[in-house]
């Protein structure tokens, strides 16, 4: 827990190109051999870029973010570590910064964020997280706080949400699964 | 469309909104994309902007192109945003045409792409990398405003990096030439092919030839002729055009026919047997064996001309000039039959040289005139004939005529003037 910070992203995803499964073993794979990969944020049109929540999380020398990527379609969780994120300057989004390293079904795509994923991608025992902010459909949400504890919401009900991406209190990092 | 282009790119800037430029980028069938950099009032407010009067720093600046540079803390001014959407829009284009030339040919995991914009005033080289799963990453390696060449080595080594210096020579040595216009990519491979590729005059050309196409509609029905396609990179100009209803290809090499082909293919243009929409031809030009009229003939023909008799030699050297060279027979014999070949309002874009253009435009038939497409002046590229610089009574005489030009390093110069033939009117 004490090389995290307090926030953590979640980020949701489904395996709509690659079979089930696919997106993080292709991920896994590419971490394993590079050491890292880069995870692109397939945003929906109506959501905004939170850029100065992203400026927040990846300040240089800031610990490293714990990402929690949310499959709705199987309601499974992961786990991994980012310290970097790129942001597209348009709203037109930007390609992968390493094709190397981005798994082929998408490389070519053009997202409006992309995080850089250093630590293997592990799944992680069902939680309820702690959500702080939807930053991504909640515009006037900009300044991310200490005090805030936020309010744990269940998966089910993340699931039909709006957003694609949530901040939310850090896990620390030790609910992996056991098998 | 430049135009067009150009104004929703001033427009974006002063109000620092990309949403309609980006959209107009990537909805253009003919891709213009960095062409709108020779607006010269956009030039004015990017300059201002970046604080950098040279549109060649814009291009390679690492905020350009390099995503990894992209962190939420850096704050992007609009000419920034600007330069980077540029990017974005030539890279995806690029991306996919290096893929299709990779899926049709044997291609070398690196190498470079020349890329031309607006008037061939200025061009890119693209430094492309291919993954292991194939996916092409781009990285813009250098910029040169006004080139000389489709690859211009001591230009473009001039003041690089030690970096971009290696990046540049690999790609020089490459097999692979690569040319990118107009959204459309020829690929020449250098070993194998026994086709020199598009040149300066072929990127020229392929200005005027799509500066011609705009002009046009679908309900046009063009019917096309390009005699001497050499790589095809005009050809696949032409054939990609909706208002082109017919395009007919013939040169005597076979090898450029095999080239062109190839090059129509890796660019979507269906070589359908059954509607021949498109045909390339292996065989002499030969007016007789064409039985349409048509409303388009482009050629870029041999335009050094046949050795005069009064500085005639009968060293050997000279059979290898005229090998090489071939005179203005090709030249001579279109201008001849253009009263049958050319249909009543149809255009010839040919291609001549201060070497010899006073004597092409004597042939001019009865009935047609002659307009410069490039001014008066045409444009100044280096004479790169390598017999013409070793045969020195011929190259006085060149000189003496003012057919050619030497600079203080002794290179020899001519103008390239192209020239828009067509029926008098009235």
């Amino acid at each position: 827990m004490d090389r995290l910070g307090t926030y953590a992203l979640m980020l949701r995803f489904r395996d709509l190109v690659t079979e089930p499964g696919g997106n993080i073993a292709e991920h896994r794979r590419i971490i394993r051999q590079r050491g890292y990969a880069w995870w692109g944020w397939w945003a929906r049109q109506r959501e905004k870029v939170p850029r100065s929540v992203f400026e927040q999380l990846f300040a240089a020398g800031a610990a490293p973010i714990e990402i929690i990527l949310f499959d709705s379609g199987m309601m499974r969780l992961y786990r991994t570590l980012s310290r970097q994120a790129v942001i597209a300057p348009s709203h037109l989004g930007v390609n992968s910064p390493d094709f190397e390293a981005t798994p082929e079904y998408y490389v070519r795509g053009r997202y409006p964020a992309w995080f850089r994923l250093e630590d293997d991608i592990v799944p992680i025992e069902p939680l309820v997280p702690r959500i702080v902010a939807r930053p991504t459909t909640d515009p006037s949400f900009s300044d991310l706080g200490y005090e805030v504890q936020g309010l744990p919401v269940d998966l089910d009900v993340l699931r039909d949400e709006g957003p694609t991406l949530w901040v939310i209190m850090s896990t620390g990092g030790d609910n992996e699964c056991r098998s | 469309m430049k135009a067009e282009l150009a104004k929703l790119a001033r427009e974006a800037l002063a109000t620092s909104e990309f949403k309609q430029f980006g959209d107009a980028l990537s909805t253009q069938a003919l891709p213009e994309s960095f062409g709108v950099l020779t607006d010269s009032a956009l030039m004015t407010k990017i300059a201002v902007q970046l604080r950098d009067g040279d549109p060649m720093h814009w291009i390679t600046r690492a905020r350009t192109w390099d995503a990894s540079l992209y962190h939420p803390s850096i704050a992007f001014d609009a000419a920034d945003n600007l330069l980077h959407l540029l990017w974005q829009d030539l890279s995806t284009r690029l991306a996919r045409k290096v893929d299709a030339v990779a899926h049709r040919t044997p291609l070398a995991a690196r190498g470079a792409v020349l890329c031309f914009f607006g008037r061939a005033q200025f061009s890119i080289v693209v430094e492309y990398t291919r993954s292991g799963g194939g996916a092409v990453s781009l990285r813009p390696l250098a910029a040169l405003a006004d080139p000389n060449g489709v690859f211009e080595l001591s230009n473009l080594l001039d003041g690089a990096t030690p970096e971009i210096r290696n990046a540049v020579k690999n790609a020089a040595m490459s097999v692979d030439k690569l040319v990118f216009q107009r959204g459309s990519i020829v690929h020449v491979d250098r070993q194998r092919e026994d086709v020199f590729g598009p040149t300066i005059d072929t990127v020229i050309l392929g200005e005027l030839v799509a500066e011609w196409l705009d002009t046009k509609t679908r309900e046009s029905k063009v019917v096309a002729l390009e005699i001497g396609p050499g790589s095809g990179l005009l050809s696949v100009l032409l054939g990609s055009s909706d208002c082109v209803r017919a395009l007919i290809a013939v040169d005597l090499n076979d090898a450029a026919v095999t080239c062109t082909l190839k090059n129509l293919k890796i660019n979507d243009i269906t070589l359908d047997a059954k509607h021949q929409r498109v045909r390339v031809r292996a065989e002499k030009f030969d007016p007789a064996q064409l039985v349409d009229q048509f409303d388009f003939i482009v050629c870029n023909p041999p335009y050094i001309p046949d050795v005069p008799d009064a500085v005639e030699s009968t060293s050997p050297s000279m059979k290898e000039y005229d090998r090489a060279v071939g005179g203005l027979d090709l030249c001579l014999e279109i201008l001849g039959n253009l009263p049958e070949l050319l249909a009543p309002k149809g255009v010839l874009l040919l291609m001549t040289s201060s070497v010899s253009d006073r004597e092409v435009m004597a042939c001019l038939p009865d009935g047609f005139e002659a307009s410069p497409a490039l001014g008066a002046d045409g444009r100044r590229v280096p004479l790169d004939v390598d017999v013409v610089w070793r045969r020195q009574e011929w190259r006085d005489w060149l000189l003496s005529g003012g057919r050619i030009e030497r600079d203080e390093r002794g290179g020899l110069w001519h103008r390239l003037r192209p020239f828009w033939v067509k029926r008098k009117e009235g």
